[in-house]
């Protein structure tokens, strides 16, 4: 009996601990919401959010505010959830402006700015939905604003 | 004589045509053929200025605090050799698949069955996947009744890829309603083509 008293005693204490934990990850998944996924991977590649890094696995979501990192003799692929795939060469650096596919509610957006190495891009359903390719799709380099009309593309960035 | 006026000709000429097929240098963009060869347009654009290209293997260099220059064409090879460590990361083209469904309903018809057999024996031999769901309906019934349909119909087809083991987090739903039909004839089967969800499975 009082084994079983002390058992519940500690059940409710990790329970006390754990409701508040459990709020904390859903709250954390509604603010997040997944934009894109790895697709490939070569080497090592992380992503930074904030001041949280995360080394990069093949199928791992990627959220709005990641930049991805790209070290010497590494690459990765990203495909967004409007079909936009997205390729990064070696010591690249690319962070992921915005991102909105909510053809519904007529919310379309693409930004992402390189800092430095390659990029190949190819266009998704963004591009072809857009009624405002200048605002809605935006590829910000170091030396100017490259806007997108339906097209495959490499940039390079020094 | 002759020779120095000929070197004196000949020098700049030389040096214009390895400026013509030099890799480019620094901040460039190089428009590319898209898969079916097609061509799309891109502008470059800084405070300085902006050039606008819409032909393939043309790049736009652009020094630090200098408008973005002229564009140039660049020959296949060049261009191959630039984004060859690139490409290879690509990702695998996205795979389409269509379901259709009943008059007014969010039952998938017998044949659409038979397709998600198949198409769950792809998802599962894939390594990641990610999935799209995107509701269609035909022109019968309201905007506003077609857009709700149409997520119905694909939210059941997340329920049926849920059930099959597919992770609910992979799968996102969205309705075109009837804004994106496949046959807009009249006719009342070949409307049938518009009762659909496509997939696209990554």
């Amino acid at each position: 009996m009082f084994l079983f008293r002390k058992f519940m005693s500690i059940f409710a204490f990790l329970m006390m601990f754990s409701f508040p934990l459990f709020a904390g990850t859903s709250a954390f998944a509604d603010e997040k919401p997944i934009i894109a996924y790895v697709k490939v991977l070569n080497g090592a590649c992380i992503a930074i959010n904030g001041s949280v890094e995360r080394p990069l696995k093949l199928g791992d979501p990627l959220f709005k505010d990641d930049i991805l990192k790209t070290s010497e003799q590494s690459s990765m692929g990203v495909s967004f959830r409007d079909n936009t795939l997205i390729s990064l060469g070696s010591n690249s650096l690319l962070k992921l402006e915005n991102f909105a596919f909510d053809p519904d509610n007529n919310k379309l957006a693409f930004a992402v700015e390189i800092f430095q190495g390659t990029l190949l891009y190819i266009s998704g359903l963004i591009s072809k939905l857009t009624k405002n390719p200048d605002e809605d799709l935006k590829i910000t380099t170091p030396a100017g604003t490259v806007t997108v009309r339906g097209t495959r593309l490499f940039i390079n960035a020094e | 004589m002759n020779t120095k006026l000929m070197l004196k000709l000949l020098v700049p000429l030389f040096l214009l045509a390895l400026a013509a097929c030099s890799a480019p240098r620094g901040n460039y963009v190089i428009l590319l053929a898209e898969e079916d060869g097609s061509v799309g347009e891109i502008s470059v654009a800084n405070d300085l200025g902006s050039q606008t290209i819409s032909s393939v293997n043309t790049v736009v260099e652009t020094s630090e605090n200098r408008a973005p220059k002229k564009p140039r064409e660049l020959s296949e090879d060049v261009v191959a050799k630039l984004v060859a460590e690139t490409e290879e990361a690509q990702p695998p083209k996205p795979l389409s698949f269509f379901f259709f469904f009943g008059f007014d309903s969010d039952e998938l018809t017998s044949d659409s069955q038979v397709i998600f057999d198949a198409v769950l024996a792809e998802i599962k031999a894939r390594t990641t996947v990610d999935i799209s769901l995107i509701g269609h309906t035909d022109s019968t019934g309201s905007v506003e009744y077609n857009r709700a349909l149409g997520l119905r119909r694909a939210g059941r087809l997340r329920d049926l890829l849920v059930e099959s083991g597919v992770t609910a987090s992979a799968i996102d739903i969205k309705s075109l309603g009837e804004d994106d039909p496949l046959s807009d004839g009249e006719v009342d089967n070949k409307k049938a083509f518009n009762r659909r969800v496509v997939m696209v499975l990554r």
